[in-house]
């Protein structure tokens, strides 16, 4: 599934980031909590290689950071969800366009992109707002945006970095509880945030980390 | 398949949501080709100058008055057997006396009583001997001919030109390049800030699983438009300078078309060239 092991990487400012390691499995939501700076995002783009550790070994399913080709990066994200604060929607696309640029990249035939990217609307409920430019919607409906574009490649796991960062606490709620209920489907979720009240009560594995360290 | 057809509709999208960054793109190849098309005109058009006063430089070779018709029609052919010798026109006594006329208006007849005027060859050099040195060697070679009184030519323009043209031609390529090379920055640092204006969609696109080449493809066919249609109206431009020009001066010469089609190639390979380079450092995994 998802394994960190033994990982170390140091940034290019010299700032040493601990040894880290950490495993979600098949289909387990797990909250990754921490103050700004500790490393959430980093142990995220450990996951989606967008950083490379200096030791250790970072395994996605069939890709190891130890043997992948940058060439099959691309492959390997496309088995993932990545979910955003800043939701990184595309503004000059409609919703439909957004949530559709995931499959495209694929190659799937057009009749299969739009079944797939109405089904994953649906779930996030905003079909009705398919023809509408981000711009037009409320942060909330634009994470929800970024979460359908997400699962429409049907991914193992969501990895969301701080998805309610830009919410107020009753779109945040929402937001978890959506996540939570694409869970209970088999997706798994590795949800990175820096507010502990959020998620303590919500009875699911919470990780800690702090400056680089993870404290489980 | 599809995902070339994607690309391609893409490519042509970008056109429509990117309206300004668009703009700014299509002006800044039809001014780069614009500076680099005049930059060629100025010299096709002084290239065809010096060479028109190069064909038109004449050898005038004035005949003994003491010899016949037979030894000048010798003295021609000896002067023919000379190399570099290109064109030759006999100017008899009577014809000089009828340029004359023609000149100043009066019958030479009128003023004298026979006709001092001696008769002449108009030689023209080959190409190859359109230089102040060649000619000076052709001349002294004619001098020394019997039934030669005198041979006149335009040593002065011959000499400057000799003297003047290869740094002309320096400062047209030193110039040339220049032109160039700021019309490529000039579109490139166009382009570079087009696609800077994106990196956050490409970094978005990278996020969701795009291929280089997938990200790459419409960005080429957006800059390939762009550089088609902006080089087309400068071409059209170019046209209408040309015909202003041609109005008032009608030796002038348009670009011709094989040199149109070499811009029109020149401003596309510029146009995907530049989106190629300037993309490629949003495109790391």
């Amino acid at each position: 599934m998802v394994r960190i092991s033994n990982v170390y990487i140091q940034y290019p400012g010299g700032d040493k980031f601990g040894r880290i390691h950490l495993e979600v499995r098949r289909g387990e939501f797990v909250y990754l909590v921490g103050p700004s700076g500790a490393g959430k995002s980093t142990v995220l783009k450990l996951i989606y290689m967008q950083l490379k550790p200096l030791e250790g070994q970072v395994i996605v399913n069939d890709f190891n950071s130890l043997t992948i080709r940058k060439s099959q990066i691309p492959y390997l994200r496309r088995k993932l969800g990545i979910v955003f604060q800043d939701f990184k929607l595309f503004n000059d696309r409609t919703v439909l366009e957004n949530v559709a640029f995931a499959l495209r990249v694929t190659g799937l035939k057009n009749r299969e992109i739009k079944r797939r990217v109405l089904r994953g609307l649906g779930e996030v409920g905003l079909i009705h707002k398919r023809n509408k430019k981000p711009e037009e919607l409320s942060g909330g409906e634009q994470q929800r945006v970024a979460i359908a574009r997400a699962l429409v490649n049907e991914p193992f796991i969501l990895l969301a970095d701080e998805p309610t960062g830009n919410l107020d606490r009753e779109n945040a709620e929402n937001i978890i509880k959506l996540l939570e209920s694409i869970n209970t489907k088999g997706t798994a979720v590795l949800m990175a945030t820096h507010d502990y009240n959020l998620v303590r009560k919500r009875g699911k594995r919470i990780i800690r980390i702090e400056q680089g360290q993870i404290i489980e | 398949m599809q995902g070339f057809l994607y690309c391609l509709k893409e490519g042509l999208k970008g056109f429509q949501r990117a309206k300004l960054s668009s703009f700014l793109s299509l002006v800044s190849f039809t001014f780069a080709i614009l500076l680099i098309g005049s930059f060629l005109l100025l010299i096709l058009n002084l290239h065809q100058f010096i060479n028109t006063i190069k064909s038109r430089m004449e050898i005038e070779v004035f005949i003994d008055n003491s010899i016949d018709y037979e030894q000048i029609q010798q003295l021609q052919s000896r002067i023919m057997g000379i190399e570099g010798v290109g064109i030759i026109n006999f100017i008899s006594k009577q014809k000089a006396a009828e340029f004359l006329e023609r000149e100043f208006g009066q019958d030479i007849f009128t003023i004298l009583e026979e006709n001092p005027l001696p008769a002449s060859f108009r030689i023209q050099l080959m190409k190859t001997h359109q230089h102040a040195d060649s000619a000076a060697r052709l001349c002294h070679r004619i001098q020394q001919l019997d039934g030669v009184d005198e041979v006149v030519y335009r040593k002065d323009i011959l000499t400057l030109l000799d003297k003047y043209l290869h740094w002309l031609i320096l400062a047209l390529v030193f110039g040339g390049a220049l032109v160039f090379f700021s019309a490529l920055f000039f579109v490139y640092n166009t382009i570079r800030l087009i696609i800077f204006s994106q990196r956050e969609i490409i970094e978005a696109m990278k996020l969701v699983g795009a291929t280089p080449g997938f990200i790459r493809l419409p960005f080429l066919i957006e800059g390939f438009i762009q550089a088609g249609i902006g080089t087309g109206i400068a071409l059209g431009l170019l046209q209408a300078l040309s015909n202003m020009v041609k109005a008032q001066f009608p030796q002038f010469n348009p670009i011709p078309l094989n040199i149109s089609m070499l811009l029109l190639v020149g401003g596309i390979g510029m146009g995907l060239i530049g989106s190629t380079v300037a993309i490629r450092r949003f495109l790391k995994y």
